[in-house]
């Protein structure tokens, strides 16, 4: 009798223990994926939320279902004033990189608001500059003289961002895609969403309903 | 005594499996407290940033939407103006002007929460300086090609000549012509570039002028000054000014006017700025004093007089009588009277970063 209770006792106990430990694993892989679909949603609206904050529909940036062909900017130069045209800027210079002439061009910015597009050659340093707090004096050669009045020059590299197998890929220039989230994306659900006044970002995981589609604004079409 | 040993034996078994089951759902436990946390700890930081960027982006347009005033001509190219500090909760903003040209302004904010984290915003703006604009109008009065390429495009163009000057009224656009004095012919009249359909003012164009009228005009009258209790009535549509009596109430008063159609103005006189969307008729000895921008024909009549300059897209006719005394002073004066008015017109944001 003592047998079969405590064999009775011991089952049930064995039971809810491994039922305990089922539940859990389930739950913790749940919050898991949640974690990864949050994760992978963050970056997939924040990454080109942050490139498209700096640029203009139509001159910096061209938005189709799958793909977002872009200048990303990667830092600006405020231009030392200079007398007469040169492809020589001094320059005060801030950014999320240092330039490099391999891949960067430069979009510069008239005082009358003209914008023209400039390779950068090579870039040198200089003593003395036009600083602006912390920013670095630099010496900007392009490959064609500057246009006079010339107040900002705004370093850029020309890329893609994709929306292919599950995931969201960057492409600078002719270089492959690289992956920047877990493939966890339901394609073709997973888009951007373009309108005559806003890109927005539409997100459904993998194996998810269409209830569960995330939209997330990204950008003004209209320069507002 | 086997039996025994081997029932205690299974209840140890029983006793260690779940012990086991409570380790592994503890660690699953603390795995997913561990997860939730770091989300959490992500959110909250994402949050803060978020706050950050807001409040820095609110500094930026906080001061594109306040504008300028008459304290930017103070400031030298690659100064700044005052900074602007804003405490919202957590969150300082701290936003500044910096002037990269006459006329380019880069707008800074720096907002820090007291988190540690920081996010900037930065906007390359465009605010009217009156003598940088008046400086860069290449004649006194400039015309559409299409209406120069007509017969009746310029007529009576022998009729503009020089203001005279006689008192202190233009001795700041005198001081401040002394530095960018220039050494070009200056034409009467000058052919605006092909294709302007409408007059602009720089990067402000006329449907920006326009909205930033303080009276919309009727199709015709007879503008005079109107005070009331010594002071002038500002906003009456037809009250433009006092140009002969300074010391008057309305003689500081240059008012932005706009008329959305032909206008017709019957003697009177007037000063400032004055717009007309459509062919504007100076007759009956009418006398104005500033800066005239129409996107048709401008024709003086009948000893009417301008004092000053004007662009009139569809052409110009001075009738005999009738005449422009070309004065840099009084379009100087137009525009920098509505300093403050113009200078909250941001008409061009480029957005400026990474930083």
């Amino acid at each position: 009798m003592e047998t079969v209770v405590a064999v009775s006792l011991g089952t049930l106990v064995l039971q809810l223990g491994l039922v305990s430990v089922q539940r859990t694993r389930l739950a913790h892989t749940r919050i898991v994926e949640r974690i990864d679909a949050l994760g992978s949603f963050r970056l997939g609206r924040f990454v080109p939320r942050r490139e498209l904050r700096y640029a203009l529909a139509g001159r910096d940036w061209w938005v189709d279902a799958d793909s977002l062909a872009l200048r990303a900017f990667r830092g600006t130069g405020v231009v030392c004033p200079t007398d007469g045209v040169s492809s020589d800027l001094v320059v005060s210079f801030r950014g999320d990189r240092q330039p490099d002439p391999e891949k960067d061009s430069v979009l510069l910015i008239g005082a009358n608001g003209s914008a023209s597009v400039a390779a950068l050659s090579a870039v040198g340093t200089v003593t003395e500059a036009c600083g602006i707090g912390p920013a670095t004096p630099a010496l900007w050669r392009l490959d064609r003289p500057a246009p006079s009045q010339v107040v900002v020059a705004r370093l850029f590299e020309r890329g893609a961002y994709h929306l292919s197998g599950s995931a969201l890929r960057y492409r600078r220039g002719a270089s492959g895609r690289q992956p920047l989230t877990p493939e966890i994306w339901s394609m073709p659900a997973t888009r951007w969403i373009e309108s005559v006044e806003r890109v927005a970002f539409a997100y459904v995981p993998s194996g998810a309903g269409p209830r569960r589609r995330w939209t997330g604004f990204l950008a003004w079409k209209s320069g507002r | 005594m086997d039996a025994q040993a081997g029932a205690l034996r299974e209840e140890g078994a029983v006793l260690v499996i779940v012990v086991l089951l409570m380790l592994a759902t503890l660690g699953l436990g603390h795995s997913i407290f561990l997860s939730t946390r770091y989300e959490l700890l992500a959110t909250r930081a994402g949050a803060r940033q978020l706050g950050a960027r807001a409040a820095a982006e609110a500094g930026v347009e906080l001061a594109l939407v306040r504008g300028g005033g008459p304290w930017m001509d103070s400031v030298s190219i690659w100064g700044t103006g005052e900074s602007v500090v804003v405490q919202i909760g957590d969150v300082r903003t701290t936003t500044l002007l910096r002037r990269l040209s006459p006329e380019s302004w880069l707008v800074e904010a720096t907002a820090r929460h007291r988190g540690g984290v920081a996010a900037m915003s930065v906007k390359l703006a465009w605010v009217l300086d009156p003598l940088e604009r008046v400086a860069a109008l290449p004649g006194a009065v400039g015309i559409g090609a299409a209406a120069a390429a007509a017969d009746e495009g310029i007529v009576g163009a022998d009729r503009i000549g020089n203001a005279s000057l006689a008192d202190d009224l233009c001795l700041e656009w005198s001081e401040a012509t002394r530095t960018r004095f220039r050494t070009r012919a200056f034409p009467s009249v000058h052919l605006l570039p092909g294709g302007v359909l409408r007059p602009s003012l720089g990067e402000l164009d006329f449907d920006a002028l326009a909205r930033l009228a303080e009276t919309i005009l009727d199709t015709r009258g007879t503008p005079a000054p109107a005070e009331r209790f010594g002071e002038c009535t500002m906003g009456e549509a037809w009250n433009w000014g006092d140009p002969d009596r300074r010391n008057r109430p309305c003689g500081a008063y240059l008012p932005i006017l706009y008329a959305p159609g032909d206008l017709s103005v019957d003697g009177g006189m007037g000063q400032g700025l004055l717009l007309v969307d459509g062919d504007l008729t100076l007759t009956a000895g009418s006398r104005y004093y500033g800066l005239i921008l129409t996107t048709g024909a401008l024709r003086l009549r009948g000893r009417a007089a301008l004092t000053g300059y004007a662009v009139a897209v569809g052409g110009l006719t001075i009738e005999q009588g009738a005449r422009i005394a070309r004065s840099a002073c009084w379009a100087f004066r137009a525009l920098d009277a509505n300093r403050v008015r113009l200078g909250i017109a941001i008409a061009r944001e480029e957005p400026i970063g990474p930083l």
